[in-house]
């Protein structure tokens, strides 16, 4: 069945051979855990399963059934994390969302991911960003309870029995034919199962809004990690974790495809002044061979730092005296499974809570001056050239903007259980005293406890001209790389690219085509057709700005622009179906009250609400009016989200005429293939540049080419001359 | 449907990134210049979807090919069905809007028989290039709006699918690309060629504070959580706008401030220093536009200016009206040994001019016979007065251009030069290839509509989205303008970063 298979006579059976799984993703990461999620939703559906989805939680529990591996015949996933309590962590900042990132989350959401729901279960503050501006560019945020963030993620993933959590560490790949084959464990790796007892915990806890609304007191207890730690589970193998060895020959498990999410953990480094330890976070390892398997692999290979900022004590805070910055009133979701797909069934779920915003002072600018020698990014210690731009550590900020004598720092708590801070706006790799000179001359922080300093790490990252807009890398067929090995910053990034990752991984498995999301189609086709059409100078981070057709891509037509699509790849399962069918349905009859609706002001209804200071509240008066008989009543008790998502549309609608105008435009030759065989410097009259850089970046599609800097549309012409002509024996491959 | 664009089909493996359907292309495919009669002409599969919605037909004058084995069916079906947008043949027919209400002919050539082996048509109309441009863009737009993709063609673009479409055998692959290649080559050096020009610089100062109000307007829309972040006030946008709507409208509307004809064959003034080229340039406008002086050397740039040229009734034309020829004069430094900087600069204008030149005036003062020129030169013998009784050898001019002597048959060479021309090459329409009045009256466009939306208190996203447009429209002149840039913009204004 496979047919991209460029190796050997007979490789066309291979997936069938091979024992294990039919895809394994390296990372437990965002990227990891939604790749695996994807990957197991598609082979299930393709497997005419269907979808169990974990919507209905509390009957599952009271029921006591089964969780983990079970109705298939095998598990078609493997999930290998160096220490799977930790799978969806959340390393840095502990939120979720924001411009452009939220329109992500909805993204995800829209093709059946897991962060939207998550999110949903754990925030703790929920925040529409540019709430004032159009609905094109609203960015919904939340800061979540980290570690209930992370259980919630675990929570999902054990419902799921086509996943099966590993722990290990991986150390090759083996590639046959250009082929990915399997990855190699290192000694210690165990199958690790869920427990039920922490499952069964995570359903009660969380409390009601409002239950622990002072933090300070009466702390509900951390929730406990789905996936235990090691040390509990080699020692109490009967009990919540059952352990068994991985099902592996010599220590290599078997795939059909490989994704390979190792975030900050390849080769990484961490930084605090001029104290340097491995790992790619505090606390936990490093992936040292990975790095060398993929440079032997022939990957070209590059270095990135990023930083994070100090944890305070919540008590050690003045908090009183800081401004508070609070959350939206009335919190909206991300997930439109949310709050039925919310374990207890109400959203929010959790306490909600307030940030407090202090401030950096001009004195701490003239200490950081005075110690910049000390900062491994100022005193040649890091070997990565640049951190990204739009997260700039302190040092960076002082330095390049000397004429500033204060930054603004967001106090953030970043648990209901713990008393943890976290310091959004200082991230630093300076030493631990200058840190907490920095810290403590902030307003309110003048007593702050340091409870884990601020670091800077550098880790290992394949340059992502490397792989395609699928993710799969160019020169492995079936290794597929998702999140910050791409060169990109950020949970939001990663996890879309994890999606992608997982259905494509899944689909190379069963030998279908590779698909990509479309520029016109989602931010995640942006991110990543991107990511294959430039050199990127910096890691990669979305902005509403690098899409050309922002109006189009809202948050809050995700699921029309997505849901769709996924569902005829798999990605959706039934409950997400049905509620989709519903939403759908219902703005069909609100485009039809609105049609039918009476005149206004000698304006037809469909002119008069075009107007954008008439609210939505107004709009659903008057169709409640206009409306008769039991539509009517129908219509009063219309979902505002549901109007307000029409109302955009036809708000919209001239602005978007022209966006899909400017797309058809461009859409030609977008996915006309660039066949392998294509050897550019071979091609009669095409200039050298043009033929160096489509050498070096070998696009999929006339479309990516296009979007090359250095390759114009004659060059193309050319191209498509040499394609018609077809491989010469000169290039050396037969078809 | 998933994306606007046409949406991938996920169901069948193995038809993603199946080709799309190309789009219709358009293209003025009579030489540049006015004439008597232009050719509009068009390739595509989409064709007669495009051609239903613009051509009116006339049933009485439908003329389809005997040979047509659809035209003999369908004469007895009736007139309806000998539908030119269907149907090979010759027809008058008036064109609809969005295009000029114009009677014309068309040729109609259906798939695969026609040049690029798609379905074709020539629209035969009065050969003002204006005009013809106007068609063109209106082709694209109705096409547009039709939902049938239509395009103005690049380059070599007939040919090329016409040996896509197999239509040229593959031996003749490799003259194409080469082809193809030096066009697109010459299409640059024309580009960059404009670089310098007044108008060209114009264009990249609006640009750049394009660019720039539209990194203040993003930074209000994807940095509003950073402190550092101050949205520009909209009575500012809206002043600062407004002062580039009026720059372009003024540059647009002026008849000398760079306003260039379109179509227009370049004609380069060259020669030894001190041999009269900046007088005969002056002479030939009627004004005095170049410095002169009896210094050698004294013009070190080029000098480009429009000039429209008296082109005589041709033969048994009757009372042809008289017609005039728009051209671009060029004047050039004097060929020195570039043994300075300044003269090797000075070289390197006057022959990125002189590469663009369809015909070059070779001045030489009057003197003993030199060697005829190429084809592409037409030799000058300047200040005739000076040698008594000189008479110019053959395929060359004698003039005295302060004296206006001999500049009437100089004219008439120049126009007889070009009019022997038939292909069109794209070095010559080195203004036209950039449709620059057209981007620019884009461009004025959508700056008023971000004007209009930002006065308004409208959306940032919206006017983002018409500045957008507007470093659209310039990029043909300005170069592309990506979101790294604009980003790169705000980046470097505010501390962004939390």
């Amino acid at each position: 069945m496979p047919t991209r298979v460029r190796s050997s006579p007979g490789a066309g059976a291979l997936a069938a051979r091979v024992p294990g799984y039919d895809v394994i993703v390296v990372g437990g990461g965002h990227a990891g855990t939604e790749a695996a999620w994807a990957a197991a939703s598609v082979l299930r559906h393709a497997a005419g399963l269907s979808s169990d989805n974990p919507v209905e939680f509390d009957a599952r529990v009271e029921a006591d059934a089964p969780v983990g591996p079970g109705p298939c015949c095998r598990p078609r996933v493997a999930l290998i994390t160096m220490d799977p309590a930790r799978l969806g962590q959340m390393s840095c900042n502990p939120a979720i969302g924001g411009l452009a990132k939220g329109q992500i989350v909805r993204e995800i959401d829209a093709l059946g991911g897991l962060m939207g729901r998550a999110i949903d279960a754990t925030g703790i503050m929920f925040k529409v960003l540019n709430a004032s501006k159009g609905p094109a560019v609203r960015g919904p945020r939340a800061q979540a309870d980290k570690y209930e963030y992370a259980v919630a993620v675990q929570f999902l993933l054990a419902h799921c029995p086509d996943i099966e959590v590993v722990s290990g560490l991986v150390e090759d790949l083996e590639v046959v034919d250009g082929r990915i084959r399997g990855v190699r464990l290192a000694s210690g790796g165990c199958i690790v199962r869920p427990d039920p007892a922490a499952i069964a915990a995570f359903l009660r806890g969380g409390g009601g809004p409002g239950a622990g609304a002072t933090r300070a007191r009466g702390a509900p207890a951390p929730a406990e990690p789905i996936y235990g730690s090691p040390a509990r589970r080699v020692t109490s193998s009967d009990r919540a974790g059952t352990i068994r060895p991985p099902a592996s020959d010599s220590g290599w498990l078997r795939a059909g495809a490989v994704v390979l999410t190792t975030g900050t953990f390849m080769r990484a480094l961490m930084h605090t002044g001029d104290e340097r330890s491995e790992g790619g976070r505090v606390g936990e390892g490093s992936a040292v061979g990975i790095s060398g398997v993929l440079a032997r692999l022939g990957f070209e290979l590059g270095r990135l730092k990023t930083g994070t900022p100090p944890r305070l004590r919540a008590g050690s805070i003045d908090w009183a005296a800081l401004e508070p910055q609070a959350g939206d009133a009335v919190p909206r979701p991300f997930s439109t499974l949310t709050p039925d797909g919310v374990p207890g069934g109400r959203f929010p779920r959790l306490a909600q809570v307030e940030c407090r915003i202090t401030r950096t002072t001009g004195e701490a600018h003239a200490l950081i001056r005075a110690n910049l020698h000390r900062a491994p990014m100022y005193s040649g210690a890091i070997e990565a050239e640049c951190g990204p731009r739009y997260c700039p550590s302190i040092e960076d900020k002082v330095v390049r903007f000397a004429d500033r004598d204060s930054h603004q720092v967001f106090l953030e708590p970043e648990s209901l259980s713990t008393d943890e801070v976290y310091c959004n706006g200082i991230s630093t790799s300076l030493p631990a005293d200058v840190q907490s000179a920095v810290v403590r001359a902030m307003p309110g922080c003048e007593r702050a406890e340091i409870l884990r300093f601020g670091y800077a790490v550098e880790y290992d990252m394949v340059w992502p001209h490397q792989i395609d807009a699928t993710t799969m890398t160019k020169r492995v067929d079936g290794l597929f790389l998702a999140g910050q090995i791409n060169c990109t910053t950020g949970y939001e990034e990663a996890a879309a690219q994890g999606v992608v990752s997982g259905l494509n991984a899944a689909r190379f498995s069963m030998g279908q085509e590779p698909v990509r999301l479309g520029r016109d189609e989602a931010l995640i086709g942006v991110l990543l057709d991107d990511l294959v059409t430039k050199t990127p100078r910096e890691p990669y981070r979305m902005f509403t700005s690098r899409a050309e057709y922002r109006l189009h891509l809202r948050g809050d037509n995700a699921d029309r622009r997505l849901t769709p699509r996924g569902r005829r790849l798999g990605l959706i399962d039934e409950v997400r179906s049905r509620a989709f069918d519903a939403r759908e349905s219902a703005r069909e009859s609100i485009r039809a009250w609105i049609a039918q609706g009476p005149r206004i002001a000698d304006q037809p209804l469909a002119e008069r609400i075009r107007r954008p200071e008439v609210s939505l509240g107004e709009i659903q008066a008057l169709l409640a009016e206009a409306v008769p008989g039991s539509a009517g009543a129908h219509a009063k008790t219309i979902d505002l989200s549901r109007l307000e998502e029409v109302v955009t549309e036809i708000r919209y609608a001239p602005y978007l005429e022209r966006e899909r105008a400017q797309a058809r435009r461009h859409h030609e030759g977008e996915t006309r293939p660039l066949p392998a065989w294509l050897d550019y410097r071979a091609i009669t009259g095409l200039r050298a540049e043009a033929a160096e850089v489509l050498a070096r970046f070998r696009p999929a599609t006339f479309g990516q080419a296009s979007r090359l800097a250095g390759v114009n549309p004659a060059d193309l012409t050319l191209v498509s001359v040499a394609i018609r002509k077809g491989p010469t024996p000169r290039s050396g491959v037969t078809s | 449907m998933s994306g606007i664009g046409p949406s991938p089909a996920d169901a069948a493996p193995g038809t993603i990134g199946a080709a799309a359907a190309e789009p219709v292309i358009v293209a003025v495919a009579s030489p540049p210049g006015r004439a008597v009669r232009g050719l509009v002409r068009l390739s595509g599969d989409d064709l007669p979807a495009l051609l239903a919605q613009v051509i009116e037909v006339h049933p009485s004058s439908a003329c389809p090919a005997r040979d047509d084995p659809a035209a003999r069916t369908t004469a007895v079906a009736g007139s309806a069905e000998r539908d030119p947008r269907r149907t090979r043949g010759i027809f008058a027919v008036t064109l609809r809007a969005p295009l000029p209400p114009l009677p014309c002919l068309m040729i109609r050539l259906v798939a695969p028989a026609s040049y690029t082996g798609e379905e074709s048509a020539e629209l035969l109309l009065p050969g003002n290039p204006l005009l013809l441009d106007a068609v063109v863009e209106a082709l694209v737009r109705a096409g547009g709006a039709a939902g049938v993709p239509t395009r103005r063609a690049r380059p070599g673009e007939f040919t090329a699918r016409a040996f896509l479409n197999g239509k040229l055998d593959a031996a003749q692959a490799e003259g194409v690309a080469l082809q193809i290649a030096a066009r697109t080559e010459q299409e640059r050096r024309a580009a960059a060629h404009l670089a310098g020009s007044a108008a060209h610089d114009a264009a990249c100062r609006w640009a750049d504070e394009i660019a720039t109000l539209l990194a203040l307007v993003e930074a209000g829309i994807d940095f509003t959580d950073e402190e550092d972040v101050r949205p520009i006030p909209q009575e500012h946008l809206v002043r600062r706008l407004r002062a580039v709507a009026d720059a372009m409208r003024a540059l647009r509307t002026s008849t000398t401030g760079g306003e260039v004809p379109h179509a227009c064959p370049i004609i380069a003034i060259t020669g030894p220093p001190n041999a009269g080229k900046s007088t005969l340039f002056n002479a030939l406008l009627g004004r005095s536009r170049a410095i002169v002086s009896p210094i050698a050397g004294t013009t070190r740039d080029a000098l480009l200016e429009p000039l429209e040229l008296d082109v005589p009734a041709e033969d048994g034309a009757g009372a042809a009206p008289a017609r005039r020829m728009p051209v671009m004069l060029a004047d050039t430094a004097g060929e020195e040994p570039p043994d300075d900087a300044l003269r090797a600069e000075m070289a390197r204008v006057r022959a990125s001019l002189l590469q663009e030149a369809t015909l070059r005036l070779r001045c030489i003062p009057a003197g003993p016979d030199v060697p005829e020129p190429g084809t592409s030169e037409l030799l000058v013998r300047t200040m005739a007065d000076r040698v008594p009784g000189y008479v110019a050898g053959p395929g060359s001019v004698a003039i005295c251009a302060p004296r206006g002597e001999g500049l009437a048959a100089l004219r008439a060479a120049i126009v007889q030069r070009l009019r022997d021309r038939t292909e069109s090459e794209p070095g010559l329409r080195l203004l036209a290839g950039l449709h620059r009045g057209a981007q620019l009256d884009a461009a004025i466009e959508h700056l008023q509509t971000s004007i209009g939306e930002a006065g308004a208190g409208g959306g940032a996203e919206l006017i983002a989205s018409a500045l957008r447009s507007v470093l659209d429209a310039l990029a043909p002149i300005t170069g592309r303008m990506t979101p790294d840039d604009i980003l790169g913009r705000i980046f470097a204004t505010f501390c962004v970063g939390k």
